[in-house]
């Protein structure tokens, strides 16, 4: 193929700006249509015509300054005011030196993979999640919910805490969530915990019976 | 008005200084507002007015305007303006042609692009002008090429048929359309995130070399001022800013780290507190728990200073490599990290130390130093197996280039960036004070690396593949004699594919462009149940592809210094801008001076002439032959209402190639058939149906390559670089 050729391309500009139809790109890619700023070369938009595939038939809006879209003024409550769809293929939104705001009377944050490996929403900062619910925080899950901090966990009720369970039990001194083993660090160590206490006097029964 | 005679005029349109308060220039509310009776200009008549200007601009007529009835006249809101500027040579009719007055524009000539344009209008009439005199050149109308000294450099062409002339808004959009964006991924898929690291370092390093480089690129000068918000820079202060940004970004980084050590070494404190409680005497046991807290609270504090001092120490850091560094390959990076986390761990180590003494009294001696580091180990190695499923494929892009990095794309050592963080840290003697918790970090020891920071040749491209979760294939790419990619000679299928892996032709110095490929997956013979990559099929030649070296060097996607420029690497490993034949360089003992292909270490200071080569020499590269054979004719568009009876495929040139092809009912192309192959194809031929009904049909061919142990016509073969493995 070599260079990209149009014998057909048309162009109409001024000095602050202009349109063509038909326009190649630097890199060989075929543009049906470019609008660009004559005052800033990254300030453009093309409808590409040929390229990789995210490339070909895609919309190219570059602009140094801020990109802004504003619609929905007459849209009835609960129907879509501004609506993205990326119909195959991830959505990327990112501020690498700014921040994130997102703003609305609710707020679904809904994953829904179809396989085992789908459907997980990942939440993490280098420092602090806060999760502040003026009202209530509900945390639920199916199978397991886990609190954990190498350093600190703190579980306040300031009027009342509550703690239910089928079957609790608690330790301090553990060096492992998972492995049972009794207080240390107790001033007055606990062999073990209830369960564990159980277990070991029905091993006991077992051994002299 | 006389409706009987049409006399035609040609002529000028002179100085808009004389004309062009009769347009309104701002925004205005009410007609009254309006200086003059609608778009005029005035011009300088062939014939009736003088060449010598002996009536002044300011005396001529003023012409009115027809439009063309695509236009509209402005009647029920259709309209178009005019867009006529000073200099433009114009054609018209006289409304009176007795008196010749009212003169009405009909037309003007196309400026074509080779007459020179006078940047003055103090000349005689009817000499062409530039239409920018007093004007902003807008970026799409200043070409790309010109030469880079004033004045003779480049200028605006001003050409009604410059719709494909590369100008410096193309080169702009070009080279920020293609510049990466690190995507980030949780940390749990990659604790480094080495690419995100390497694309921001690359960036930066790039932008001071393009600043520095200004003072011998007319394109930087004109690009500057928008590039960073319109704001001026001194050197100095502009390696400032943009090491601040940088160092933000690797901080937030490294600060993932450190707090995962955090975590650990919390764990750890606590761990040994626990295991050695109960063997404590009562009465130590009632202070053992408040020297915890307090080990505790002061581990709190020693990381919290270490992360706050992050990006002090990061852009120290930085400041050393700013002017060393041309190209930051992944082992300059891994370097980097290494040599960062390395020495922070060693500060860690320190710090921990003097916590943990005064619980060691109590405890008895807890020591954790040594585990630190085995625990960065265990964090770096988990590089190994970060392709996870549910991770993020992507983690660079480019909004002209797509996906350029993935996740199984790198190719880092964890042992490599192991090693060089147990280096590092046990060059850190200093010891910390925890009650203040100061410190500082020398960092002068890390460019003993022997990774080559320093620019390559510019080459031909490589072929690369990511994902399809296999690993191993490679071949070498093959690049005719003008610049366009044919085909992938496969060196390796590589194994354990079970999906079409991406392919990236990757060029070092960014001279190439456009080519796209898709690889196929398939059994790979003689190697039992293996799938491999079998085949790579070209959608997309692309074009400026280098076929061999040609002396130019750079890297990281661009080139840094063109074959004829010399460059100087100072004793202090700092590189100068490159220099220009017949500039003047000083050099002093120490220093190396690369021109012409040689490389000489100068002894004695002195001033030195940037020479004029006129031979470079140019790396000695692996070569062999190879000749290209008609595979395969995939269908991009099968087209509609072709005769299938009737119409012929001709490939041109075939090269000795016959095709046949199959149509559904509705005279789409189904299937094309290699019933020849053909031999020796060193272009893409061009795969067309001579039809009387079809349309829309386009094809591509897919060669398979022969390597050939000598040469049978030298018009039928490709030489091509082995560059599998190689740097």
């Amino acid at each position: 193929m070599a260079d990209t050729k149009n014998y057909h391309t048309i162009g109409y500009g001024t000095k602050d700006g202009e349109i063509k139809f038909g326009h190649i790109h630097e890199d060989g890619v075929l543009s049906g249509f470019i609008a660009r700023n004559g005052h800033d070369p990254n300030h453009y938009i093309t409808l590409e015509a040929s390229g990789e595939p995210h490339r070909k038939h895609g919309t190219i809006c570059r602009s140094p300054g801020s990109f802004q879209v504003q619609a929905g003024d007459n849209v009835p409550p609960n129907q879509a005011g501004i609506f993205f769809d990326s119909v195959s293929g991830d959505i990327i939104l990112r501020a690498s030196k700014g921040r994130i705001r997102i703003e609305a009377q609710d707020i679904d944050i809904i994953a829904t993979g179809g396989t085992g490996t789908k459907g997980n929403i990942t939440v993490e900062a280098n420092d602090t999640v806060l999760i502040n619910g003026k009202q209530s925080v509900d945390i639920r899950s199916k199978i397991s919910t886990k609190l954990a901090s190498e350093k600190t966990v703190e579980v306040i009720g300031n009027g009342i805490l509550n703690i239910y369970g089928g079957l609790i039990e608690s330790m301090d001194g553990s060096t492992d969530a998972l492995s049972a083993k009794g207080s240390k660090l107790c001033p007055l160590p606990t062999p073990a915990t209830p369960r564990e206490i159980q277990q070991r006097i029905i091993s006991f029964l077992k051994t002299v019976t | 008005m006389n409706e009987d005679r049409f006399v035609i005029w040609r002529g000028q349109i002179v100085d808009d200084a004389t004309w062009k308060d009769n347009l309104p220039a701002t925004k205005w509310k009410s007609s009254d507002e309006i200086p003059g009776w609608g778009s005029r200009y005035r011009v300088r008549v062939v014939g009736k007015d003088t060449e010598g200007k002996d009536v002044p601009d300011s005396q001529l007529e003023m012409a009115t305007i027809m439009y063309p009835v695509t236009a509209g006249s402005g009647h029920g809101g259709s309209y178009q303006t005019s867009n006529l500027r000073k200099g433009s040579f114009v054609w018209g009719f006289y409304e009176d042609p007795d008196l010749k007055q009212g003169l009405v524009i009909l037309g003007c000539l196309g400026n074509n692009e080779q007459i020179m344009l006078s940047r003055t209008t103090s000349i005689s009439g009817f000499d062409p002008f530039s239409g920018y005199i007093r004007e902003n050149v807008p970026y799409n109308d200043i070409p790309a090429e010109g030469s880079p000294i004033p004045p003779n450099g480049p200028r605006p062409l001003e050409g009604s048929n410059n719709q494909l002339q590369t100008s410096i808004a193309d080169q702009e959009q070009l080279k920020k359309g293609q510049q990466e964006i690190p995507l980030a991924v949780p940390s749990s898929c990659d604790k480094l995130q080495l690419g995100a690291i390497q694309i921001e370092i690359q960036k930066f390093l790039q932008d001071i070399q393009d600043f520095k480089n200004q003072v011998n690129s007319w394109k930087n000068t004109i690009l500057r001022p928008i590039n960073e918000n319109g704001k001026s820079y001194s050197i100095e202060e502009y390696i400032t800013y943009k090491i601040q940004n940088v160092a933000e970004f690797i901080s937030g980084q490294l600060k993932n780290l450190i707090t995962e050590i955090q975590g650990y070494v919390t764990r750890k404190i606590n761990g040994a507190a626990k295991e050695t409680y109960d063997l404590l005497p009562p009465d130590l046991r009632a202070s053992a728990k408040p020297a915890v807290e307090t080990a505790n609270d002061l581990l709190a504090c020693l990381f919290r200073k270490i992360i706050k001092n992050l990006l002090g120490l990061v852009v120290k850091f930085l400041m050393q490599i700013a002017e060393r560094f041309i190209n930051a390959p992944l082992c300059a990076v891994e370097n980097i990290v290494g040599s960062l986390l390395g020495k922070l761990t060693g500060l860690i180590n320190s710090g921990v130390q003097a916590i943990m003494a005064p619980l060691n009294a109590i405890l008895g001696t807890v020591d954790i130093a040594g585990d630190i580091i085995g625990f960065v180990e265990d964090i770096i190695s988990f590089l190994s197996c970060q392709d996870q499923p549910e991770c993020p494929e992507v983690t660079g892009w480019s909004i002209w280039n797509g996906p350029t990095r993935f996740t199984s794309s790198s190719n880092s050592n964890p042992l490599s960036i192991v090693n060089k963080v147990k280096t590092y840290a046990s060059t850190v003697q200093q010891s910390v004070d925890p009650e203040n918790f100061d410190f500082d970090l020398d960092f002068s020891d890390i460019f003993e690396d022997t990774c080559n920071v320093g620019p390559i040749f510019c080459g031909p491209p490589t072929v690369e593949f990511y994902g399809g979760g296999g690993s191993g294939a490679a071949g070498n790419v093959i690049v005719n004699a003008v610049g366009d990619i044919l085909a992938v000679d496969l060196t390796s299928f590589g194994s354990g594919y079970t999906s079409a892996p991406v392919v990236r032709f990757v060029d070092a110095c960014g001279t190439g462009r456009g080519a796209t490929g898709r690889s196929i997956i398939g059994p790979v013979a003689g190697i039992g149940t293996t799938i491999g990559v079998v085949q790579v099929i070209i959608d997309n030649n692309g074009s400026g592809y280098l076929q061999t070296p040609n002396g130019d060097r750079g890297g990281d996607g661009r080139v840094w210094a063109y074959a004829d420029q010399t460059t100087v690497k100072r004793a202090d490993g700092k590189y100068d801008r490159p220099y220009y034949p017949g500039e003047i360089i000083n050099v002093n003992p120490g220093d190396e001076v690369y021109s012409c292909g040689r490389n000489s270490v100068i002894t004695q200071g002195q001033a030195y002439t940037a020479p004029q080569c006129s031979q470079q020499i140019l790396p000695k590269q692996d070569k062999y032959l190879t000749s290209l054979e008609l595979d395969d004719v995939t269908i991009e568009n099968p087209g509609v209402n072709y005769n299938c009876s009737i119409d012929k495929i001709k490939i041109t040139p075939d090269r000795g190639a016959i095709l046949e092809y199959e149509c559904d009912s509705y005279g789409s192309i189904t299937k094309v058939k290699v019933v020849k192959r053909g031999i020796g194809f060193t272009e893409e031929p061009m795969i067309e149906i001579e039809t009387e009904t079809g349309y829309n049909a386009r094809f591509r061919p897919v060669f398979r390559v022969n390597s050939i142990g000598e040469v049978i016509d030298p018009n039928q073969v490709i030489s091509v670089i082995d560059c599998v493995g190689k740097v």
